[in-house]
Order: structure tokens, then C-alpha cells, then sequence
């Protein structure tokens, strides 16, 4: 199954709290898209907790190809300060 | 030069009286030998003045400083990849060699390349280059890409050192937990740094994971800021696939690649600003909708709910047997018009069969025999009838004749009259006896008559049939058969089994 982009998602849910809201759908077809919508909903909230914050640097790797390193820096130990 | 000869020993003195006389080319050829070994390669700042382009499209101009001045020439081959145009009264930092223009006696620099030096002259090809790029349409609207309004992963291409990173990463984590940074770490200022931020914005355009690029750096002078106005940064800028956002500077300070970015944001701190969307928006975006929708469903299932009870409210689902009186009325209906229908359907086959029994046996052969014996019969009756009529015909008139007989000659007459009447009465016996038996032949002629045709009758009078053995039937013409077949001849009573002696063919043909 190709990945679904959060915001893809994120905007078939709201369309379906459209779709539902409005009422004119039968009970079978409500259902089915309500699923849609919690899956939906899931996805989102996967991604949401998937996606951890990490700060990279880039660098050239041997054969000259692109590498990501972690870049430490010194907000690292000290978030919730603006040390600067 | 001179002969060498032991008694002949020149002295410095000697040469000094004969001084070397130059022609003026080979003086001129001299200097511009030393002078330009002696400066082959110069940077030389000053103010241009007197510019002058030739048609050739060499550049002649003067290059003056407070007390002094040097003529310059450069050709058209490097005029062609300058960044700025450079006017009279620009200060410039030239680079190129000494040369003498043997023609005029004046030695001059030939400039390879020119930059632009001071605040003017940066300005001046700050300004050329927008008016070139803006006349290519590179900072049009419509090449500007639309940020995506949820990024996972943010390039930010500046200085690994210094404030602009940690601003961007404080600002992003500050934001959003959910936004990933990758750095390409690059000079962002002096000699090769416009080079490598144009790579840099290459190479990350190569990755795939990467939703926005923020280009930038701090605040500093013109000159500081100077990368980022180069043409192969704007160009970089321009060609890149990921949306851009340039955040150069302060907010004052505007460069060309603010005018090609995709989104100009005024400080490095407002890029992540835009770039990153607060990651509490985007849980309560999903909780919302999601919370939301499960509303929405249960309103639903309740509209749903709701018919359902209307439905079942109606009398038909509270008295349900009330449904089935109209159909069960109907049935009854058509129940009796089925046994009705069954009834008269029954009334017409018993006629159709009586029809038929009484056809078959008007058709059967006792009734044939029966009707042919009343045939008979009735054949009888008119004949004795005919036969009673006739007699009684004959006996009325013999009392006639008779009764005449006595009125006429009672006495006399009367043993002729005997005689006569012996003879009629034997005449009418004969002639009785006669009708009958002509109609008793003619009656039996009839019989066999009827007789003849039947295929039996006809054995009766001699005739035979003769049958092939092998195939069963009756022969008509003897080349149906062969001498040596066997043969059955049928005769009235009885058969024969022969065998042909000999075929002879019909005499006459038919």
C-alpha cells in the first residue's frame, strides 16, 4: 500500500466530517466512509507520532555521495531556553 | 664583437664612451619586455573615467586615483562574462597585466576581470543584475511554489557556525516536535561562497524527503551579503524543485535571491517562523476532524434511528395482521375463480371426449358392417315392397278382368275363358317367377360385383399373385425377377412355393 501523505489524509477526513455532517448519505455508504475517516484519523496520528524532530548535518560521504549526520548543537541540552 | 687579442683589454671606461644606441622600437620592445615580466599579474583599485566602448566592443577607459592615472583596455572576450557594467566614476578592483601600446609609446593595463568595489558600484551591479533577471522573468509570480503546508523535513543551507542555525532549530523546535532539520553547512560569504550555496541548493534538490530549503545568513554589510547576490545563486534558486525561502540579513536588507526565492522571509528566525507549522495546530486539526466526524456519524446513525421509529410507528407494523386482509381477500377471490375456471374447463374437455369416443366408434368396424348390413337390409325391404306392389298390381287387375269376364259370357265362354285364364294365371306365374329371379340376379350380380373388388375375389376367379421371396413383394413384370429365384404364388386358397425357369421379357411395351 503506497504511503498516504498527512495532509492527503488529513484532507479526505475532513471531507468526510463534511460528508457527514450533511446527512444525505444512506447508513451503508455513512459507514463505509466513517471507517475511511477513522483510518484516516489513524494515519494522521501515526505520523504524527512517527514524525520525532531530529537535527542533521549534511556531509559529502567517500565516493562523494550525500550523507546525513546528526548535528549536534547546543540547544540540544537546553530546549526550553533561547540561549542566544 | 671585438677580436680577441691578448694586447687588447677593454675597460669599463671604454664601453662607457660608446654608449648603446637604441632605435625607438628596440627601446620599446625593451621596456615592454621588462615591464611586463615585471608585472604580469596586478590588482589595481581605482576610479574609472573617460569609459569608452569601440565598436569592436573592446572597453578603452582610465583607471585614476587621487593624483594619478593608468590607461586601460579590455577586450571583448572578458568583457563578455562580467557581472556589472562598470561607468565612469565606479570604483573598481581590476585585475590583468601591464602592457605597453608600442604604437603610442604608453604602457597600459589589459584588465581580464573587474569588480565592482564600494558601495556604489555594488549597488550599480546590484541593480544590473536584478534588472537582467527580472527581465528573464525570473521573479515572476508564477514561478513562485506554493509551500506545503505540512513539512516533515526542512533543508536550511548557511553557516554551520554562528546564530542563524540555532535560530532556525530553536524556532522549529519551539514550533513543532514533528519537523526534521538537515543542514548543509556552507560558507556564506567571501571568495567561493556564492559557488557553494548554489551547490548546496543542487545537492539538496538530489534528496527526496526534503519539503522546504531555507536559504540564508545574518545580518552583515553589502559586501557580506554580497553571495546571495550572485547571478548563480539566483539561478540555483530558480531551478530548484523544492520551494525556497530566503532569509538573508535583516529586514532592511533585500538581495537578489529574495527576489527569486519562492517566499522572502525578512530574518532566518521568521523563515522558520513560516516554514514550520505549529505542531499543536496540526493534533488539534486531526482531533478535530476526528472528533467531528464520529459526531457526525452518530448524528447519522440517530437521523436513521429516528426514521426507523417513524416507520415503525405506522399501524401496519403495530396491527401487522392488517396487512394480509387485503391479499388474503384477493385470494379468496381467486380461489373460487379457480374452481369456477376448473369446473367449466372440465365441462369442455368431457364434451371434447365424448366427441372423439362417439367418432370412434361411428369409425369402427362393427359400426361399418352394421351400417352395410342396414344398407342390405333396407336393399331388402324395397325389394320385397316393390315385389308385394307389383303382385298386388297384377292381382287387381285379374279381379278386373275377371269380373269383366263374368258381366260378359258367364255360360259359354267359360271353359275358353278357363282355359284363358289357366294360361294367364300361369303367365303371371312365369312372369312373378321371372321379375323375381332377374332381380335375384341382378342382386346377386351386385354382390359379386362387390366381391370383385376385393384382392381375395379375384384369386377366386383364377388369378394368382406371385411374390419375390427375397424381397417380399408382389411381382408385376418379369424382369423383376430371375431365373433360379424363388417365388410364392398365392392362390385363392393356399400358395405355392416355385422357382423361375425363365424371363421372358414383356411383348408389348408399355
Amino acid at each position: 500500500m503506497p504511503e498516504i501523505k498527512f495532509e492527503t489524509a488529513m484532507k479526505k477526513l475532513e471531507k468526510i466530517v463534511e460528508e457527514l455532517e450533511k446527512g444525505e448519505l444512506d447508513i451503508d455508504k455513512s459507514l463505509e466512509i466513517f471507517e475511511e475517516g477513522i483510518k484516516m484519523s489513524r494515519v494522521c496520528s501515526k505520523k504524527l507520532t512517527e514524525a520525532e524532530q531530529k537535527i542533521e548535518k549534511l556531509t559529502k560521504g567517500e565516493n562523494g555521495q550525500l550523507v546525513a549526520e546528526l548535528f549536534p548543537t547546543e540547544t540540544d541540552s537546553q530546549d526550553d531556553d533561547i540561549p542566544f | 664583437m671585438y677580436p680577441s687579442s691578448p694586447d687588447y683589454i677593454p675597460s669599463e671606461s671604454e664601453e662607457s664612451v660608446q654608449p648603446r644606441i637604441y632605435t625607438v622600437s628596440e627601446i620599446t620592445q625593451d621596456i615592454q619586455t621588462i615591464l611586463e615580466a615585471a608585472f604580469d599579474t596586478v590588482w589595481l583599485e581605482g576610479e574609472i573615467s573617460n569609459l569608452r566602448v569601440a565598436a569592436s566592443k573592446h572597453a578603452y577607459f582610465v583607471l585614476k586615483d587621487e593624483k594619478t592615472q593608468i590607461r586601460c583596455v579590455q577586450f571583448r572576450g572578458s568583457r563578455a562574462g562580467m557581472k556589472f557594467q562598470p561607468e565612469d566614476g565606479d570604483q573598481v578592483l581590476l585585475f590583468g597585466r601591464v602592457t605597453v601600446y608600442g604604437a603610442r609609446g604608453e604602457y597600459q593595463i589589459i584588465v581580464e576581470t573587474m569588480e565592482p568595489r564600494g558601495l556604489g558600484a555594488l549597488q550599480k551591479a546590484f541593480e544590473q543584475l536584478k534588472e537582467k533577471l527580472d527581465k528573464e522573468g525570473l521573479f515572476h509570480e508564477r514561478h513562485k511554489k506554493e509551500l506545503p503546508p505540512v513539512p516533515w523535513k526542512i533543508g536550511v543551507i548557511t553557516s554551520p557556525t554562528g546564530a542563524v542555525v540555532r535560530d532556525i532549530i530553536h524556532v522549529s523546535r519551539r514550533r513543532s516536535r514533528y519537523v526534521s532539520i538537515l543542514l548543509n553547512p556552507v560558507k556564506v560569504q567571501g571568495e567561493g561562497a556564492a559557488e557553494e550555496i548554489a551547490q548546496a541548493i543542487v545537492d539538496m534538490n538530489r534528496l527526496d524527503d526534503i519539503d522546504i530549503l531555507i536559504v540564508g545568513r545574518g545580518g552583515g554589510s553589502i559586501e557580506d551579503l554580497w553571495a546571495f547576490n550572485e547571478e548563480i545563486v539566483a539561478r540555483a534558486i530558480h531551478a530548484s524543485r523544492i520551494p525556497v525561502i530566503s532569509a538573508v540579513g535583516h529586514e532592511v536588507d533585500f538581495t537578489i535571491a529574495d527576489f527569486v526565492a519562492d517566499v522572502r522571509a525578512p530574518t532566518p528566525s521568521a523563515a522558520a517562523e513560516i516554514a514550520v507549522p505549529l505542531g499543536s495546530d496540526l493534533e488539534q486539526r486531526v482531533s478535530d476532524a476526528t472528533r467531528q466526524m464520529i459526531d457526525g456519524m452518530n448524528e447519522v446513525v440517530q437521523d436513521h434511528r429516528q426514521t426507523l421509529k417513524h416507520f415503525m410507528d405506522r399501524r401496519f407494523f403495530r396491527e401487522p395482521h392488517r396487512i394480509l386482509e387485503a391479499p388474503a381477500q384477493r385470494l379468496d377471490e381467486m380461489g373460487q375463480r379457480l374452481m369456477r375456471g376448473l369446473a367449466s374447463w372440465r365441462q369442455v374437455q368431457t364434451e371434447r371426449l365424448r366427441n372423439k369416443i362417439a367418432q370412434l366408434i361411428q369409425a369402427s368396424p362393427t359400426r361399418l358392417l352394421q351400417r352395410n348390413r342396414d344398407k342390405l337390409e333396407s336393399f331388402y325391404g324395397r325389394l320385397g315392397q316393390s315385389l308385394k306392389s307389383k303382385a298386388a298390381m297384377d292381382r287387381q287387375r285379374l279381379t278386373g278382368k275377371t269380373t269383366q269376364l263374368f258381366q260378359l259370357s258367364p255360360g259359354k265362354q267359360l271353359p275358353h275363358l278357363e282355359e284363358r285364364r289357366a294360361n294367364l294365371n300361369q303367365k303371371l306365374v312365369n312372369e312373378i317367377q321371372q321379375t323375381i329371379r332377374f332381380r335375384k340376379e341382378s342382386f346377386v350380380g351386385n354382390l359379386k360385383n362387390l366381391n370383385a373388388l376385393n384382392p381375395l375375389a379375384i384369386l377366386e376367379r383364377g388369378y394368382s399373385i406371385c411374390k419375390s421371396q427375397k424381397t417380399g413383394k408382389a411381382l408385376t413384370q418379369s424382369k423383376d425377377a430371375q431365373s433360379g429365384d424363388s417365388v410364392e404364388i398365392r392362390l385363392a386358397k393356399g400358395s405355392l412355393e416355385c422357382e423361375v425357369k425363365k424371363v421372358k421379357a414383356s411383348q408389348n411395351k408399355t
